[in-house]
């Protein structure tokens, strides 16, 4: 249940400024750790700044989509949306020069498997990996298998996300029950779900609860196909007289909206130049420090360094 | 000195083990407060953690917030990467001094008083309710994995094999020790939250007998010795998707509650013959068994 969560604990916040500052303070951290390091690439200038992080965030996550869309045997929806809710929440206190996205993205896509049940091997999980040789993928899952367990840890052992998929799933069967003046409620679910999925790609998941989503998902569907359901609000759901309810919940939806017609991707020709940047960060911070990289303490005795950087693959290895 | 996320654990003495690990006694450095530290050391292998590991501690994490009087309470995971074949986990708990099989050893003869084991009973089940109405079966329920403070509060502890369940699925077979387990879990039929309702039920005949209820040596001889106390379930009863066929058993009929325990009252025996009841959708449930008259009325002292 949603309401007694850590999701609603510990991951929901207030607004988008709240955000906004751990993303700073966590972009201003690895600048503070890079200039105290004293090496060449410290300078201001060779560093990401914090909206071309976002930027290079934003590619990496729609890569982290097309991944899982193009997985094979099919991905469910809610694993989906689990890696891309780990994959927000990571780097809410972590910068991308810190951990690299290209092994967060799949590090993240490989834990929601294993906690919604969405039963894979490493092996079949990295065989995705379509234009990579049996050796490069064997590779990335030595990679993986070395961030898995400090994702956790930056997850805080939170690993159960509540999504949007499964109250959509309980509205329709409400409009079908108890709804006669929509006569097909099924004419909106795909239209809610593109929403969800264009939702997903924003901070609506750390800004409203999955309830919320949906319902903002079904409305938004039924106003696109010229459908007025205000009466399934006030008189199906309650809140004729909870003028202040339907007040926040009007509130909450605007918001929503607003976050997905902001959201755009980056240009690719700016994408480019920020990966250019981003691999020089990290040729010369990661290879020094494969420890804070790991991102755990040693216990009794050294555990082998990482057999490969992040650069030993590239993007276009993704599918 | 273990060092888990910043805080000190300084190990005072070893309290348990086995397979999965070690348990010790730990005090906090900064608090000062007693910790149990559970030490487990999870085999990786090509696929890294293992699911269960990962679900394990996302339950456990889950379980975290609610700080219900009757579970015990979670304080902090860590884990370290020890080698690429191995990963230890540390589960941080509140530290309880015993649990309800020491506490039914120690108790003088001739055992613990009719309002006690009510008043133990409630906090049991109040725990079950719990786990129930957030979706988790403990699935591992014996007097071991239930602890009692010096104050007689009751605490669940051990969700070693607890799962986050979807209604009715089929599960993985071999999991409740073998004296508390239910018919269901015996014959590898499909389970949900009645497994744990099962073996309240043993202990709570436990209670009053001072000595385990079901104490089989093999699956079949568990199941023999169940029908000998409830008696062999009608054929409509017996599950379909088990390969264990209701004739392979004796036809015996149920036997009185006060037969194997005497000194239960007649409200007590009632809701022990619904805890026991073979059929798992019959089976009563934590918060039902909670409104039984038997926690209404008040024992007769004598």
């Amino acid at each position: 249940m949603f309401h007694n969560s850590s999701q609603k604990k510990f991951w929901i916040y207030k607004n988008e400024d709240e955000l906004e500052q751990l993303r700073c303070a966590a972009n201003e951290k690895f600048r503070r750790k890079a200039l105290e390091s004293g090496k060449p690439a410290a300078g201001d200038a060779m560093l990401l700044e914090r909206r071309e992080e976002d930027a290079l965030f934003r590619h990496y996550e729609r890569r982290l989509l097309d991944f899982c869309c193009a997985f094979k045997p099919v991905m469910p929806k809610s694993v989906v949306g689990t890696a891309i809710m780990y994959f927000r929440r990571f780097y809410l206190n972590n910068s991308i020069m810190e951990y690299h996205p290209r092994i967060i993205m799949l590090t993240c896509a490989y834990l929601s498997c294993k906690v919604d049940e969405f039963n894979v091997s490493s092996t079949q999980f990295v065989a995705n990996l379509l234009q990579e040789t049996p050796a490069g993928q064997e590779r990335v899952a030595e990679q993986i298998l070395e961030y898995e367990l400090l994702l956790i840890q930056q997850l805080n052992f939170h690993l159960v996300v509540h999504n949007p998929y499964r109250p959509m799933e309980g509205l329709l069967i409400d409009l079908k029950t108890r709804y006669p003046i929509l006569e097909n409620p099924e004419s909106l679910r795909k239209s809610a779900d593109d929403f969800l999925t264009q939702a997903a790609m924003t901070d609506a998941g750390l800004l409203f609860s999955p309830s919320q989503i949906a319902l903002t998902a079904i409305l938004n569907s039924a106003s696109r196909a010229g459908l007025n359901m205000e009466s399934y609000l006030t008189e199906f759901l309650g809140l004729k007289e909870d003028k202040e309810t339907l007040s926040k919940m009007y509130d909450s939806m605007r918001r929503m909206k607003t976050l997905l017609k902001k959201y755009e991707l980056p240009k690719q020709e700016e994408v480019n130049f920020y990966k250019q940047k981003l691999e020089r960060i990290h040729a010369e911070f990661s290879a020094s420090s494969n420890k804070r990289k790991r991102g755990y303490e040693e216990d009794d005795h050294m555990a082998k360094e990482p057999r490969l950087t992040e650069e030993d693959w590239t993007d276009e290895d993704l599918l | 000195m273990a060092n888990c996320a910043g805080v000190q654990y300084e190990p005072v003495a070893e309290i348990g083990g086995g397979a999965y690990g070690t348990v010790y006694k730990a005090r906090d450095t900064e608090s000062g407060k007693f910790v149990a530290l559970k030490n487990v050391r999870v085999q990786t292998d090509q696929n890294g953690l293992p699911v269960s590991t990962v679900r394990e501690v996302a339950l456990l994490k889950r379980m975290e917030q609610f700080d219900h009087p009757n579970v015990v309470r979670l304080m902090d995971v860590c884990a370290t990467q020890r080698s690429d074949q191995e990963t230890k986990v540390t589960l941080v708990f509140e530290h309880v001094d015993q649990d309800l099989k020491t506490y039914l050893e120690k108790a003088p003869a001739p055992g613990l008083s009719a309002d006690c084991i009510k008043d133990l009973m409630r906090q049991l089940l109040s725990g079950l309710a719990f786990l129930h109405s957030n979706h988790v079966m403990h699935r591992d329920l014996k007097p071991e994995n239930i602890l009692v403070t010096s104050q007689g509060q009751v605490k669940l502890a051990d969700f070693g094999l607890a799962k986050i369940y979807s209604c009715h699925m089929a599960l993985t077979p071999v999991v409740v020790t073998l004296w508390y387990r239910p018919p269901e879990v015996l014959l590898q039929s499909s389970y949900a939250t009645p497994v744990d309702i099962w073996s309240t039920g043993c202990i709570f005949a436990e209670m009053f007998r001072r000595k385990p209820l079901f104490c089989g040596e093999s699956e079949m001889d568990q199941l023999g010795k169940i029908f000998e106390v409830i008696g062999l379930p009608p054929q409509e009863e017996w599950p379909t998707d088990v390969t264990v066929q209701r004739k392979n058993f004796p036809s015996l009929k149920p036997r009185p509650v006060k037969d194997f325990v005497p000194e239960i009252n007649e409200q007590g025996a009632k809701l022990l013959m619904q805890m026991l009841t073979f059929d798992p959708l019959k089976r009563i449930s934590a918060l039902n068994a909670l409104e039984h008259p038997y926690f209404q009325d008040e024992e007769t002292k004598s």
